[in-house]
């Protein structure tokens, strides 16, 4: 009976360490990359990567704030033609946001993934369409149909998940 | 009632343990729990949080039924003070004398818990939650920003690997009790019956099963519809 217990109490607490060890070994993953290439990263690199960030909060942002409005019945123009903007203007800059050396091995917290640059052709066309989706979508919101207007809104967070899906790792910020 | 034999003793008769509301609910949850994680890992953010509203309805109900419901699925019958908590795990170890429970034991009311409070608060994490491209979130997350929306999103995460330990913990306990007790409490959850110890069941009226499942699901349509005020608003 006491032997039977004592195999019960092993079960649980195996399978506690196996759900811990699980995330041990992500994260030990991400710091066995940084520390050898941190002293080889261009100094600016974690800055770079700050500013990425900002920039990137700001595009999900202006994002949320377009669908949020867009599930109104009664959606305001305004906000569309505020935040619209945001998008479009820091669309086309987005691809020189990610130089080389400014991925995990800049030892600072980041989702990028090593597909940035180990496929940089896919990345460059990635950013393109999403400038391009900004783009189009600018043009609508100065035509003014919010039907249209609501309508774009999925397609340009589109663009954002396309290339996230490949590109950005998904438990990081 | 008062003369029932201790536990373990074949004597005892069958009686009914879980009224069918109790298993309803058990089994639509581990459903919809499953669910949730297949939706949000194929992207399928509708069926995700129609799957965690619905998953909230359960919720707000089984707390409910845990005030007015059939004396076994009542939080006063289950949630016991630390000092009973030990008296049973020594007791299951061979330590002392244990006492009988028909409905849920000390320590898995303790699980019952823990299992309830990570839920309430996955639910309502995941209706302030927002993705990375701002593109889907959950009900209310309108309220909030972005950073916000996100940091509930990164917590809605984190309850998850907590539940996935819980529940894991559930599950190895329930399986130790077949295999080493010979009490299959799985099959009492289906049936509602179980080799008798303790006071069986008394039910609950089904007028009081129709208002709380009536309340519940108003609760959960209300924050599906962004909770805006509800009358005139």
């Amino acid at each position: 009976m006491k032997t039977e217990w004592t195999i019960a109490a092993i079960a649980a607490a195996s399978l506690l360490a196996v759900a811990c060890g699980q995330k041990d070994e992500a994260t030990s993953k991400n710091e066995a990359q940084a520390p050898p290439a941190a002293a080889t990263a261009a100094p600016n690199a974690a800055d770079t990567i700050k500013a990425r960030q900002a920039n990137l909060k700001k595009l999900g942002g202006a994002l949320k704030a377009m669908t949020d409005e867009s599930k109104k019945d009664n959606a305001d123009l305004a906000v569309f033609k505020t935040q619209a903007p945001i998008i479009a203007g820091l669309a086309p800059q987005l691809h020189d946001w990610f130089p080389a050396g400014t991925g995990a091995e800049a030892g600072v917290k980041t989702a990028a993934k090593p597909e940035i640059w180990a496929q940089p052709d896919v990345f460059k066309q990635r950013a393109d369409a999403f400038a391009a989706a900004a783009a189009k979508f600018s043009t609508t919101v100065d035509g003014g149909d919010l039907a249209a207007i609501k309508a774009g809104v999925a397609p340009l967070g589109g663009a954002c998940r396309e290339c996230h899906q490949t590109f950005r790792q998904r438990d990081e910020s | 009632m008062a003369s029932a034999p201790p536990p373990g003793e074949g004597a005892a008769a069958i009686a009914r343990v879980w009224d069918v509301p109790v298993r309803l609910v058990h089994w639509t949850m581990v459903f919809l729990f499953v669910f949730s994680w297949w939706s949000v890992e194929n992207h399928e953010m509708d069926w995700h949080r129609l799957s965690g509203l619905t998953l909230l309805g359960l919720l707000v109900f089984r707390i409910l039924w845990g005030f007015f419901g059939g004396s076994t699925a009542r939080f006063s019958s289950f949630v016991r003070g630390p000092g009973a908590v030990i008296r049973y795990a020594r007791a299951l170890v061979g330590k002392g004398e244990g006492e009988a429970y028909h409905g849920h034991n000390p320590l898995g009311g303790l699980s019952v818990m823990a299992m309830l409070l990570l839920l309430v608060a996955q639910v309502s994490l995941g209706l302030f939650a927002v993705d990375v491209d701002g593109l889907e979130s959950g009900p209310l997350s309108t309220y909030v920003s972005f950073d916000t929306g996100r940091a509930a999103a990164k917590a809605h995460e984190t309850i998850f690997d907590l539940l996935l330990i819980v529940i894991g913990l559930h599950v190895v306990a329930v399986f130790s009790y077949l295999i080493v007790k010979r009490e299959n409490l799985i099959g009492a959850m289906v049936t509602g019956r179980r080799r008798g110890a303790g006071d069986p069941l008394r039910g609950a009226p089904i007028w009081v099963f129709v208002v709380v499942a009536v309340i519940a699901a108003g609760v959960a349509w209300w924050l599906a519809k962004g909770a805006s005020p509800p009358f005139g608003g």
